[in-house]
């Protein structure tokens, strides 16, 4: 993770101006520490876009982006993808460009190869936070294990029609919990202290035990990326409409394997989701905006994360963004 | 990114009469971004008269809220009370502040203006009164002449500094300590020695020639730390550093000078005035940061969640352009889950006030004392000031007054003749006790009914204002946060309004902070979402509860699916 800053630094009057609304919400320690994070995000698709472009803008240190997607074949919700972007530049190139003129304070780059390239040793070293976007649980799930290695924040985002949902592994999150009480003489008295948040795995949280759980008051989409986790990792793909088969005989198996009734995962549901080839502008804003808070928050290491461990936003369950704790 | 689409940027204040009803109704729903009240109230009046559906918005740091306003179908922006800018008693301003934020204003509102800007604006220069008498005072009340802080012919701009800071800091508090009736139960204050702070200053080494400021005060000292809480003698160095630059930097302003917020030397001297106000008072001292913050009312708004309460805007305004109003719902935003798991939780939208002043017919109260107040104050401060119209009319019996650009050069000259005349002596007889006054503003295509009370013996620490509103008013209920325009800021409307509404209910509390934006903690927000909606009495807890439960659920899986599906066949 980020060092702490170093002590008695100041940010420049510029940086004191640019950033002056969001330091009133989290202050000038986690800007610093914000300043010094590296992140580093893997697939430049609608998802990255959002979340990439909301960091840069709160100040990160650096970002690093890992997708040789040419532009030619450039997903229409990334935004930071100009429309006439020479077909021989890839998607991360493009993007980079993008985000380096949106603020001149962050170190922008790009490493080649696919998305997978991010998990090699020597790019997974240069980082404090790595960001998976749309990417199969294949890649998650062995991610998930080199980051809880090293010591790497894992933020993992799929957002598929009027679907999206986030993963966090934070690992073991030590953060400043603060109480600002205002005094009647118009002071106020501030308590600090150090907490700690344990974040299970990507496989404890794909795999845990559903009995006991209120089934009414959990996310179907909790249920639905469970079973198509499971595809995934035996196809190292996502699934499409055609694998609506295979996808129902692997719920009957999630649903036996976490103890719950299989009439609680919607059916509908799972084939709307298998068969969703495109995501929705809105719905990555929702999710890349959260995805976004709670990377400032886990590398400023101030105020308690929101979601440990899923957050899931879902149109079929009335667009409620739900935040399950799994595993 | 998409090259086939047809934009129009408008560059204006929304409030411009070319934005008006026939503008509006070209389209097929308005997305409101907006920054402040008067806007966001004066937006819904034309969406209503254009019945065009309005997507409302408002963040505040991790917080956000969007809610939807479709005229006849569910409630409009304004017909629960909105909360407006805090004010205080001026009395406790001028005499015996006892926050910080007391101070601010007084360095902001009175003072500011009395130096740099048009002395008309600024109440310091009134007598002081004796506490909640309403009269003046004795000895000690002795009104301030407002000539005494015009800059005297061959004064240098130091010596300005300085005559008016012995003034302000030594006279005036040396004046109120003389007047025991306010220190009965309070400490009284201390004046400053000018005189000592400079000596100390001079043993300090740097010497009592004032650097060249250009520009900031705080540069040309050293105090670049905006986070750093000054001393008394570092707070008056600045003091005088700043009213030195606005005298010989920026002459061409002095008599019309605005406090603005981004204005550096500006916020550079309302810090140190009010300090060292505070320090007389033995308040606490704040920051350049926290100062600039409450002086401006800085809404504390971020990229993140604007981006999410972008995507819900766009959430809402698909479902309205794809025909589906009635799966419009009212999203929150929250900074932490709780029991219920939700981070943006979802209610249907209200249904409309049947006594909202706005979209509906109802009438409201105006206790008020008839002989005091003017008709320049009645339109300033009530209509204009509370029920954000933007050039109204009234009329009753035979007496008419009204604004606006159609009006002949005599018609105008004959109103503004009747803006200084109490309202029960205005023509036909006079606006008293029982008069109901017809109100309304063409722009807006406002109407409402005013009934006066009179009512004499107001006591200025309850109601500084002076006058009460009564009835469903698109007004305050309470005291609660200053909810001022901030330039790039969102500043959180519809915020306050689910706070305010689920404060009746039992598990929300209302905290207001520092900054004075209201923020919902509740233990399980749709307890206080059930809340909000029993608060108005239209729908009842059970019912909503019930939109969790299975019922209600398949519905809404059925609305959104739908709504998609059309989404997807035309794209």
């Amino acid at each position: 993770m980020a060092s702490s800053p170093k002590a008695g630094e100041q940010l420049t009057e510029h940086e004191a101006a640019i950033y002056d609304r969001q330091l009133r919400v989290w202050g000038v320690e986690t800007q610093k520490r914000l300043s010094q994070a590296r992140v580093l995000i893997a697939g430049c698709n609608g998802l990255a876009a959002e979340v990439a472009k909301n960091i840069v803008l709160a100040g990160v240190g650096s970002v690093a982006l890992v997708d040789d997607t040419p532009c030619s074949l450039r997903p229409p919700s990334n935004f930071l993808v100009p429309a006439d972007a020479p077909a021989s530049t890839t998607v991360a190139e493009a993007s980079a460009t993008t985000l380096a003129e949106m603020n001149p304070y962050v170190k922008v780059s790009v490493l080649p190869g696919t998305p997978v390239a991010a998990l090699a040793p020597e790019n997974l070293r240069q980082a404090d936070l790595l960001l998976l976007c749309g990417q199969d649980a294949s890649v998650i799930a062995q991610a998930d294990a080199l980051c809880r290695e090293d010591g790497v924040a894992l933020f993992a985002g799929v957002c598929r029609g009027i679907f999206g949902w986030a993963f966090a592994d934070l690992g073991e999150h030590t953060y400043l919990w603060e109480k600002v009480e205002e005094q009647k003489d118009g002071s106020s008295s501030k308590t600090v202290e150090e907490r700690m948040l344990s974040f299970p795995s990507w496989a404890a949280a794909t795999s845990c035990s559903l009995q006991g759980v209120s089934t009414k008051r959990l996310s179907k989409l909790y249920l639905l990326l469970r079973v198509c986790a499971k595809f995934e990792q035996q196809q190292e793909r996502f699934p499409t409409a055609e694998d609506a088969e295979a996808l129902a005989a692997l719920a009957a198996g999630v649903c036996s394997e976490a103890g719950i009734d299989p009439a609680v995962l919607p059916a509908n549901q799972l084939a709307a989701y298998a068969a969703a080839d495109a995501d929705m502008p809105a719905i990555n804003a929702v999710v890349g905006g959260v995805v976004a808070n709670e990377v400032i928050k886990a590398v400023g290491r101030k105020g308690e994360p929101a979601v440990n461990n899923f957050f899931l936003f879902s149109l079929a369950d009335g667009g409620q963004g739900s935040v399950e704790r799994m595993g | 990114m998409r090259p086939g689409v047809d934009i129009t940027a408008y560059q204006g204040n929304v409030k411009e009469a070319r934005f008006g009803v026939d503008f509006f109704r070209r389209f097929d729903c308005v997305l409101n971004g907006l920054d402040n009240l008067e806007a966001r109230r004066h937006v819904n009046r034309l969406c209503l008269a254009a019945e065009v559906p309005l997507v409302e918005s408002g963040t505040a740091g991790f917080l956000g809220q969007v809610s939807v306003h479709i005229k006849g179908a569910t409630e409009c922006f304004e017909c629960q009370p909105k909360p407006t800018p805090k004010t205080f008693p001026v009395c406790t301003l001028r005499n015996t502040p006892d926050k910080p934020i007391h101070c601010i204003v007084w360095a902001k509102e009175m003072l500011f203006p009395l130096l740099f800007g048009a002395p008309e604006a600024s109440d310091l220069n009134e007598t002081i009164g004796a506490e909640g008498s309403g009269e003046d005072g004795g000895e000690a009340g002795q009104a301030d002449d407002p000539s005494f802080y015009q800059r005297r012919e061959g004064e240098g701009s130091r010596q300005y500094a300085e005559r008016v800071f012995r003034q302000l800091y030594s006279t005036k508090i040396e004046e109120l300590r003389r007047m025991e009736d306010l220190w009965h139960s309070r400490r009284p204050p201390e004046p400053l020695n000018l005189d000592a702070l400079l000596a100390l200053e001079a043993n300090g080494g740097s010497g009592s020639a004032a650097p060249a400021a250009k520009g900031s005060a705080c540069k040309a000292l050293g105090l670049t730390d905006a986070h750093a809480v000054w001393d008394v003698q570092q707070n008056a160095r600045v003091f005088l550093v700043a009213v030195q630059a606005f005298l010989d930097e920026r002459a061409d302003e002095l008599g019309a000078a605005q406090f603005d917020k981004d204005d550096q030397l500006a916020v550079e001297f309302v810090t140190a005035a009010s300090n060292l106000r505070a320090a007389c008072y033995g308040i606490p001292m704040q920051s350049l940061f926290v100062t600039k913050g409450m002086a401006g009312n800085i809404i504390h708004a971020i990229a993140t969640t604007n981006a999410i309460v972008s995507g819900l805007i766009v959430l809402e305004a698909l479902k309205l352009l794809a025909g589906a109003p009635a799966a419009c719902q009212t999203s929150f935003l929250h900074q932490q889950v709780s029991g219920s798991k939700r981070l943006v939780s979802r209610m249907a939208a209200p249904t409309s006030n049947p006594a909202c002043m706005v979209c509906g017919t109802a009438q409201a109260g105006l206790v008020v004392d008839t002989h005091r107040m003017t008709l320049q104050q009645l339109v300033d401060k009530v209509l204009k000031g509370r029920l954000a119209l933007l050039a109204p009319s009234l009329s009753c019996g035979s007496f008419l007054y009204e604004e606006g650009q159609d009006l002949e050069e005599d018609e105008v000259t004959f109103y503004r003749s009747l803006l200084p005349r109490p309202l029960a002596s205005l023509p036909g007889g006079g606006l008293v006790n029982g008069s109901i006054v017809e109100v309304s503003d063409q722009e807006q295509q406002f109407k409402a009914q005013l009934v006066i009370s009179h009512r004499e013996d107001w006591d200025e620490e309850v109601h500084p204002e002076g006058f009460e509103l009564s009835g469903s008013l698109p007004a305050a209920e309470a005291e609660q946060q200053p909810a001022a325009p901030t330039a790039t800021a969102s500043e959180p409307a519809a915020l306050p309004t689910s706070a305010a509404t689920a404060a009746k209910g039992p598990k929300a509390e209302l905290q207001e902070t520092a900054d004075g934006v209201v923020v919902l903690t509740s233990d399980d927000e749709e307890a206080a979402e059930a809340a909000a909606a029993t608060g108005k009495g239209k729908r009842k807890a059970s019912e909503l509860a019930e939109d969790d439960g299975q019922d209600g659920k398949r519905a809404r899986v059925q609305e959104g699916t739908d709504v998609v599906d059309l989404l997807d066949d035309s794209d």
